[in-house]
């Protein structure tokens, strides 16, 4: 059995192109950029964020709704994104981000792990990947964290507890912290809990049942943490929450901030509803103003705080959005989109790529692969050395043809 | 019964170009009213409710007969990789099992004695088919139909109670599978006036969206790439997708927005909310257009069909299936396109559809389904074992598409009871054979609504809400939707105190319209009303136990989760269940109550979280700890925090 695994590594690694051994000389230690990111927010605008009405704007006929304006930098964006505009100075944003899937959910599990969506195989997101190669962030907190969303098979083929920590209303933070006794009576009941249990674990040493012990392991550590008040916003100043928006994206991006701070290495916020199929003037208007705010006054508050140059802030979308436009709204596309980064190690001001008139082509083309290469490059994870899953195949963060864009760092 | 003389307002609506006016007045609806037309006000109320049908009409020498076909396959799958079948399973085991699978709850204490004292041979068969016509089963059925199906309550200002009571009913009703498909595919009219139009109206204005999902989840068609581009594996290419998604091209399916007319209607009596909700459940329809209008995008990449042209409607063939290929349809009547579309996919001889609902159902009982993924059961020789898929799809033509005779046999197979093995590695789930069913975690729904009968009783089983009246009551011939009508209506719910602000009515008593049936449902404050997971709004609040524990979101077809995560551990440690368990109205301490000996009350608590007594050791050791000073209500903690609760053996 072992011989057929290692037997399958190796022609597995020698199909990809892989020694079998790490070759460190590969690595990207030394390079500019590599491990400058301690921490990252990845904020994920849901549904589709259209490239031409916020970061990408173009005139004629494909033109949306909003104007063009000039920002703090040496690019436009559209006046959705008046606040952006302001910070644009400290941001790069991607004009030639591609991908290849134009169905939602699809295309959300490819941009939040740079591997198609499959049946025998779970793939981890960034935060994972970076647990694995990096070790935990935090002793008691756990090392990723998403905000608005369930935790969707984060961890992938790695261990369940490298599962980002789920939390759906950042208004109500972690719930049920609050132990019904004191520390003695609860281990007391635990243990007695897993004596009880020890037939079941017996008969059933399934991954599932020892993921769902991990869990509780997990809480416990949690609950004896001293910085459990990460999650907790009412901490914040009343003006500060307000700054970032009175909606679940906003409050989101603070939430981020102060887990990250507190020592969470990665956190997710999902937010926004950019699927504008039939009235994109409408609801830009209602979708742009929270997200536009949220985003500013997060850079703002990080570059503040002086955690700017060590938090990367990814801001990502599972497409683009049609050229064509005629009043009404716009349908998928995933040839040519906007994203943008921005913090730790990256160009300040830049723009890195050019699409067509249209915004229907790019001139360089970044895959979900080079974007994410890029931010585990940032991340300091050694892209080139895999990791080989229990069936004995071979992953690496980007899939195998990402390539970190080393032009986006300074 | 008020009347109202209506004045034509329909202008406000259709301020569109003559020429689509033109179009529509040929089409069967919407037509222009009649300004003197005289129309009746809807009802406010709920259509009379729809009982569980109890009428299982297979023999039971049949449901053995196919069951026995069923393990057959199995046997020899198992057989070629010198696999074993797993032993019987105890009654114990089973006892708890079935009813998580058939009606959606463990047994309680009571239920699982009966059970286990009864001495006859076929109890088994008996209880399964008792808990297949019960209120459970339409409950846990729709959880699944509501996770595949998306299904959310409501959206923006649409309102889908309406197509929520449809479901349930079909449920009850056990209306064929291929029937209830047909009627989501090809429903007409409003989401007021016809339930089923939910369907396509989950997805106005993104048709090839809507379409992809119907074609992944009643055939298993993998076409999430073909929408943009083909497919680079499967034989599904973009113009296949086209050709397919020109069935819906004769549809007009309106995605008009309401609060543009809100706003014009909106007065000091009624908010523009209001007046954007009653427009809204009439806007959103679905009707025939005069003609198929789907075009090639314009940026179309191949070289097969021009950029921006006509697509021509054709079903796809799958060239390896042979002369399983689906007949083929007359597609020239354009007034009948989804109708053929219809027809086609739900047709016995479409090789695909009777197997991905039997594969999925097989999923739901074993954890496993025959063929992963669900979603993409293109190559069915890709399954794990393709002549057990075979033999479920032919069953499930053979039974008509009655899914709940399919479950009924499935439960009999010697593979379904079974002893549980634990998961396979993953990359080994798509080939297991199936020597019993695979450990698993309840749903979300399970374990909700399993707290729920531990802790108000199984009288919560009865309780059926329907909303469905919150839409009905909008519904104005769509021809004649006045502002006198919708004045008229709103100032009826007014009268009727139907808009009391959202807080301050959760906290009053249930609103007695909502509830269909049973008894009024008990309401704790930390968790809102405790009526099972389908009667809830659909789906429940992001921070609502259920979606804690993995309700899907409803945006993605099935995307419910069993994944453990802290905030779960921490809510079953720390949160509100321990209330609902040990506190004092719960109904399993007032059985635990009347029990004198401690030992007897230690066994009254195992077998309603686990139906099974405890054995001497695990009793011996409680007595001790108590002995020591533990309380009963610590040991309820204790017990549910243990992992034989939440997982189903």
């Amino acid at each position: 059995m072992n011989n057929r695994r290692q037997f399958i590594e190796r022609c597995a690694l020698t199909s990809f192109g892989l020694s079998v051994l790490p070759n460190l000389s590969n690595g990207q230690e030394g390079a500019s950029g590599f491990g400058s990111a301690k921490r990252i927010i990845f904020l994920n605008a849901q549904g589709g964020m259209s490239h031409i009405d916020t970061f990408d704007p173009k005139e004629g006929s494909v033109k949306g709704p909003g104007e063009t304006i000039s920002t703090s930098a040496d690019f436009q964006v559209t006046e959705y994104l008046k606040e952006t505009a302001k910070i644009a100075d400290q941001i790069s944003v991607i004009r030639t981000m591609t991908s290849k899937i134009g169905v939602h959910g699809p295309a959300t599990y490819f941009m939040r792990t740079a591997y198609a969506q499959r049946a025998t195989v779970k793939h981890p997101n960034l935060g994972a990947w970076a647990e694995h190669y990096l070790g935990a962030s935090h002793d008691t907190l756990p090392s990723s964290a998403c905000i608005n969303n369930g935790p969707r098979h984060g961890n992938g083929f790695f261990p369940p507890s490298y599962s980002p920590i789920p939390i759906l209303d950042p208004e109500s933070g972690l719930q049920n912290i609050k132990s019904r006794d004191g520390s003695d009576a609860l281990k007391k009941k635990l243990d007695l809990a897993q004596e009880l249990s020890t037939g079941f674990l017996g008969r059933y040493p399934d991954s599932n049942v020892k993921a769902y012990q991990e869990f509780y392991d997990n809480s416990i550590r949690l609950l004896r943490s001293e910085d459990l008040a990460a999650f907790d916003l009412t901490q914040e100043p009343q003006k500060v929450r307000e700054q970032y928006g009175s909606n679940k994206f906003g409050q989101g991006c603070l939430l981020a901030r102060r887990l990250v701070e507190a020592g969470i290495r990665y956190v997710e916020v999902s937010g926004g509803n950019w699927d504008m199929h039939q009235n994109l003037e409408a609801e830009m208007e209602e979708v742009s103003p929270p997200f536009d705010r949220a985003y500013a006054t997060l850079i703002t508050d990080l570059k503040e705080r002086g955690l700017l140059d060590s938090t990367l802030v990814v801001l990502a979308t599972e497409f683009g959005r049609k050229s064509q436009y005629d009043g009404g709204g716009r349908g998928h596309y995933p040839i040519c989109f906007s994203t943008a980064l921005a913090g730790a190690g990256i160009k300040r001001g830049f723009v890195y790529g050019e699409s067509d008139k249209r915004g229907e082509w790019g001139d360089k083309p970044v895959t979900i692969g080079d974007f994410h290469a890029t931010i585990g490059h940032a991340a300091g994870i050694p892209l080139e050395q895999p990791y080989i899953s229990a069936s004995g195949r071979p992953f690496v963060v980007g899939d195998k043809s990402g390539k970190p864009v080393m032009e986006l760092f300074a | 019964m008020d009347t109202i003389k209506l004045i034509p307002l329909i202008l406000l609506f259709f301020a569109t170009n003559l020429e689509a006016q033109e179009d529509r007045k040929n089409a069967r609806l919407p037509k222009w009213p009649n300004p003197d037309t005289v129309v009746k006000l809807p009802e406010i109320g709920n259509a009379p409710q729809v009982e569980v049908s109890t009428e299982l009409w297979l023999p039971s020498t049949s449901v053995q007969k196919a069951a026995a076909m069923i393990d057959k396959q199995i046997m020899a799958g198992l057989a070629h990789e010198n696999l074993k079948p797993n032993p019987a399973s105890s009654d114990t085991v089973f006892v708890r099992r079935i009813y998580l699978d058939a009606a959606g709850r463990i047994p309680t204490a009571e239920e699982t004695r009966v059970f286990l004292d009864d001495s006859s041979r076929d109890k088994r068969a008996q209880l399964i088919d008792e808990l297949l016509v019960s209120d459970g089963y339409r409950s846990h059925q729709f959880n699944w139909l509501a996770d595949m199906l998306r299904h959310q309550t409501s959206m923006g200002l649409r309102r889908y109670a309406n197509y929520e009571r449809w479901l349930k009913d079909q449920i009850a009703l056990n209306r064929k599978w291929n029937e209830v498909v047909s009627d989501l595919l090809t429903a007409e009219g409003t989401l007021a006036s016809n339930g089923p139009t939910g369907y396509l109206l989950r997805d106005p204005a993104m048709p090839l969206d809507n379409l992809a999902n119907t074609l992944t989840i009643f055939l298993g068609a993998n076409v999430s790439c073909a929408q943009c581009h083909d497919h680079p594996f499967a034989e599904w290419s973009q113009k296949d997708f086209y050709q397919m998604a020109a069935f819906f091209g004769g549809t007009y399916v309106s995605d008009r927005d309401p609060r543009k007319i809100a706003n014009q209607l909106e007065n000091e009596l009624h908010s523009k909310r209001q007046v954007g909700t009653a427009v809204a459940q009439n806007m959103y329809a679905v009707f025939p257009e005069i003609e198929q209008k789907l075009t090639y995008p314009e940026d179309y990449f191949y070289n097969n069909a021009n950029p921006g042209s006509k697509v021509d409607p054709s079903f796809i063939s799958w060239e390896a299936e042979g002369n399983q290929r689906p007949p083929d349809f007359d597609t020239s009547n354009v007034e009948g396109l989804r109708d053929s579309f219809a027809t086609w996919l739900t047709h016995s001889e479409n090789p695909r559809f009777a197997v991905a609902v039997a594969n999925r159902l097989w999923k739901r009982a074993f954890g496993i389904a025959v063929q992963e993924p669900i979603e993409d059961l293109d190559n069915l020789e890709r399954a794990s074992n393709p002549a057990l898929l075979r033999e479920l799809g032919n069953i499930m033509v053979l039974l008509k598409f009655d899914l709940r005779e399919f479950q009924r046999i499935m439960f009999n197979t010697q593979a379904y009871q079974a002893e549980a093995n634990i998961t396979p590695p993953i990359g080994e789930i798509d080939e297991y054979l199936f020597a019993g069913p695979v450990l698993r975690r309840m749903t979300s729904e399970q374990t909700w609504d399993s707290i729920l009968a531990l802790s108000v009783g199984t009288e919560v089983d009865a309780i059926k809400t329907d909303y469905s009246h919150r839409v009905t009551r909008f519904d104005f011939p769509y021809d004649l939707m006045t502002m006198d009508a919708i004045e008229g209506v709103l100032g009826k719910m007014a009268d009727a105190d139907y808009w009391g602000s959202g807080k301050s009515r959760r906290n009053q008593q249930f609103p007695e319209a909502d509830l269909a049936s049973g008894p009024m449902p008990s309401f704790s404050s930390g968790k809102g009303f405790l009526i099972r997971a389908s009667e809830l709004p659909q789906p429940a609040e992001p921070f609502h136990f259920l979606r804690m524990f993995g309700q899907s979101p409803r945006l993605l077809p099935d995307d419910g989760s069993r994944e453990g995560s802290i905030p779960q551990a921490l809510m079953l440690m720390n949160g509100p269940v321990h209330d609902l368990l040990a506190g004092r109205n719960s109904v399993l301490m007032s059985a635990v109550d009347q029990h004198e000996k401690r030992g007897a009350k230690i066994e009254e608590l195992y077998f309603s979280f686990f139906g099974r007594a405890p054995s001497e050791v695990e009793a011996d050791r409680i007595d001790q700890v108590m002995d020591e000073g533990m309380s009963l209500s610590d040991l309820v903690w204790t017990l549910y925090n243990m992992p034989e609760f939440i997982f189903v053996q």
